[in-house]
């Protein structure tokens, strides 16, 4: 794992980053999939390694879910704080 | 033919009908499955090419509605267009989706095998569309794929080499606008190049895993660097929006004041043709039965059906309203932004974000709140939102608060501004909502204990709702609630005026006549039963038939009091009536027993058909009697203690 990498969680809204690994190891709190079913999920919403994301909006409470738009197209897909923490991003400065 | 009406252009639709007339002895039929992701304007395109020529049914077995629609192409091949659930891949998650591949994969035996895919994509989101495509490629079944939303996508600057990107993906392309109808004579043309049974390859298709989604992954963006002209821009007007509507604080009180709207426009605008049906029915049924007061086969057209199923039909304004507005939020794309706002506060008592949209619709009735249950992909999530739907306070249910709200509640205004009675009701809902938090609270801790599943969830851009659309959409309910009062309810109405008439009084009765009927006897027998909560027997002679439909107790009471005259002032005098026979205790009581009990077959039926066991609907029966019991006995109880 590269050093520079930090979970799409501790992004800052406006903040912009590259995803460079979608790690279904680092789920802190386990939802109710078999393995690799939530990171399939996640990829196939579009979510994907080298793509950009940047972080839209968050919710009224302890700031989830969270509203990232996916690529340059403008896709938003919404995620809880939780799932959010297997997607590692490059921060875009 | 079909199709014609969509055609605005005369010389099209002149060739059209030489065309007709040459090819009709070669006219033949083709099974087309309309598949695409959620939100890329396939319901709109399936509504343009087939109009109001629509069946809705139910896949045997599983729950998910059964669309189909026919049109006719130009040279007369006469299509039957399935219409797939939306879904992201060809595996299955959810009921919906289960469905999709079932189709696709011919599993179903009731259904003839699909001999072509409609693959619809949104134009201006090609990468999201493209890998359900590359999987559809797989199962050989020959493809058309219409590009749909290529206004929309001209607009924001998207530019594509079409004849390149149908060369890549070996398949025609029609670029459609569903919306404004535009593509939708030219799709209904490339179905007439295919010929039936030549094409189709061997099935290749196989589970994609995470990898496999990556490399498909990796072949659209080949695809995209490829065709793609000019890159669009993405919705301004979308983000602009969600500035406002997902604002934190701001977006949760947009939500609550369209909230507010929608039960305002339920509750006091829908109830103004309400009023006017009920009139019609009353009037009709005073006319009938005044015909020949003696007749039994009038008795039975009067009071049982005219008056039982009338009871019925005017709620449809209310219903029309409430589908009004889900329609539109969710063809605005509204609905996935209330989940987004309402995720968090939901998953406080384990429910999951979709369950609001379902949980909504059961403020109309809770019938199409449990069959929008089937969005929610958990079974768990799914059960809960079931069990506890029910709970919310329906349209039928108001009837009965009117009643007895206006016979024991006086009107005062408290706190300087609010009605007394007003606020009751509004009490009562929102005892509803928190009696539902808590049992969903309940269920999940105690009986569906697990972890939380994820919410991934699209927010798709904000669009214009389609008047057309809409239109077609709102025809569908009442369709199915029309129906549902012409079959079922007029079945139970007739029953249950078999049961409060028969056997007739004797000839020097002083009673009732209801006193001497089944009806009258039953109710007698439970008495006891009841007596804790204050329940007289004619009460529980109303509650039986209220079963069928709640607001028709309201009716029941009426008959057993002996009353007659317009509805109007039955309920007037019934309240003045009710005043005298029952203690304000009682009153409470029953009141406190419609917000909870399991009072609607219909109700149990639906969760019978949508959970495929007779457990669930075992479970919810038994959870709101035994709700229902103690909440009436502890109101009953206290009340009577405050009197004396």
């Amino acid at each position: 794992m590269q050093t520079n990498l930090i979970p799409l969680s501790k992004l800052n809204k406006g903040q912009k980053g590259i995803v460079r690994q979608i790690d279904e190891q680092l789920l802190p709190h386990d939802v109710e999939l078999e393995a690799g079913e939530l990171e399939r999920r996640i990829l196939e919403i579009g979510i994907i390694e080298n793509i950009e994301l940047k972080v839209l909006h968050f919710g009224l409470i302890n700031r989830d879910p969270i509203a990232v738009q996916v690529g340059g197209d403008g896709t938003t897909i919404a995620i809880r704080r939780n799932e959010s923490e297997i997607i590692l991003v490059e921060p875009i400065k | 033919m079909h199709s014609e009406k969509h055609l605005k252009d005369k010389n099209l639709h002149h060739q059209q009908e030489q065309v007709k007339t040459s090819h009709v002895a070669h006219g033949q039929n083709l099974r087309v499955a309309l598949v695409g992701k959620p939100n890329c304007g396939k319901t709109a395109l399936f509504n343009a090419l087939t109009g109001s020529r629509q069946k809705v049914a139910n896949y045997s077995g599983v729950t998910v509605e059964k669309k189909h629609g026919y049109f006719s192409t130009p040279q007369n091949t006469l299509i039957t267009l399935v219409d797939l659930p939306g879904t992201y891949s060809l595996r299955s998650r959810s009921p919906d989706e289960k469905v999709t591949r079932d189709v696709v994969f011919n599993q179903f035996q009731e259904e003839q095998a699909v001999d072509l895919i409609m693959a619809v994509i949104d134009a201006t989101n090609l990468s999201g569309c493209l890998r359900l495509i590359l999987e559809l490629k797989q199962t050989g079944i020959p493809l058309i794929i219409a590009m749909n939303m290529s206004d929309i996508a001209r607009l924001r600057g998207y530019e594509y080499d079409i004849k390149k990107l149908s060369a890549m993906l070996d398949c025609p392309i029609i670029e459609t606008a569903a919306t404004k109808k535009t593509g939708v004579y030219e799709l209904a043309c490339e179905l007439d190049k295919f010929k039936q049974g030549t094409h189709v390859h061997i099935n290749q298709w196989q589970e994609p895993d995470r990898e496999m989604v990556r490399s498909y992954h990796k072949r659209v963006h080949e695809i995209i660097q490829a065709v793609e002209k000019r890159k669009g821009m993405p919705s301004v007007w979308s983000h602009k929006i969600d500035q406002i509507l997902l604002q934190p604080v701001l977006g949760l009180i947009i939500l609550l004041t369209i909230l507010f709207l929608m039960f305002q426009a339920v509750f006091s605008w829908a109830t103004i043709p309400q009023g006017l049906m009920q009139d019609f029915f009353d009037s009709a049924q005073s006319y009938v039965a005044a015909l020949d007061p003696n007749s039994f086969a009038i008795s039975l057209l009067a009071n049982g059906i005219i008056a039982g199923v009338g009871s019925i039909i005017v709620f449809l304004p209310q219903i029309l309203t409430i589908s009004l507005f889900i329609i539109i939020l969710e063809d605005t794309g509204y609905m996935a932004r209330a989940a987004f706002l309402m995720d968090k506060l939901m998953g406080g008592v384990g429910l999951h974000g979709r369950a609001f949209i379902p949980l909504l619709s059961s403020f109309a009735c809770a019938i199409p709140g449990i069959m929008a249950t089937r969005t929610i992909e958990n079974r768990k999530d799914r059960l809960v939102t079931i069990l506890i739907a029910p709970l919310m306070t329906c349209s039928a249910r108001l009837p009965i608060y009117t009643l007895l709200i206006g016979a024991f509640i006086p009107v005062k205004t408290v706190w300087g501004f609010a009605n007394l009675q007003g606020l009751v009701m509004f009490g009562l809902f929102v005892a509803g909502i928190f009696s539902g938090l808590i049992m969903a609270f309940i269920f999940k801790f105690f009986f569906f204990r697990g972890d939380r599943q994820p919410l991934i969830l699209e927010l798709p851009s904000y669009k214009f709702p389609n008047p057309y659309n809409i239109l077609i959409e709102l025809i569908k309910p009442a369709k199915s609630f029309i129906k549902r009062a012409g079959t079922i309810i007029l079945a139970v109405m007739i029953i249950i005026w078999f049961l409060s008439s028969f056997p007739t009084p004797p000839v020097n009765a002083t009673a009732p006549a209801i006193d001497y009927s089944i009806a009258g006897i039953v109710g007698k027998f439970l008495e006891p039963l009841f007596a804790p909560i204050g329940f007289s027997w004619q009460i529980v002679v109303a509650l039986i038939p209220g079963m069928a439909a709640r607001e028709v107790a309201v009716s029941v009471l009426a008959t057993i009091f002996a009353l007659s005259g317009s509805d109007d002032s039955v309920r007037q005098s019934l309240a003045v009536i009710l005043q005298h026979q029952w203690s304000i205790a009682t009153a409470l009581s029953l009141i406190a027993w419609y917000v909870f009990a399991p009072q609607c077959i219909s109700t149990l039926a639906v969760a019978k058909r949508e959970t495929n066991s007779w457990r669930w609907p075992i479970v919810m029966f038994a959870y709101q009697m035994l709700l229902a019991y103690g909440a009436s006995f502890v109101v009953y109880r206290i009340t009577l203690s405050l009197i004396h």
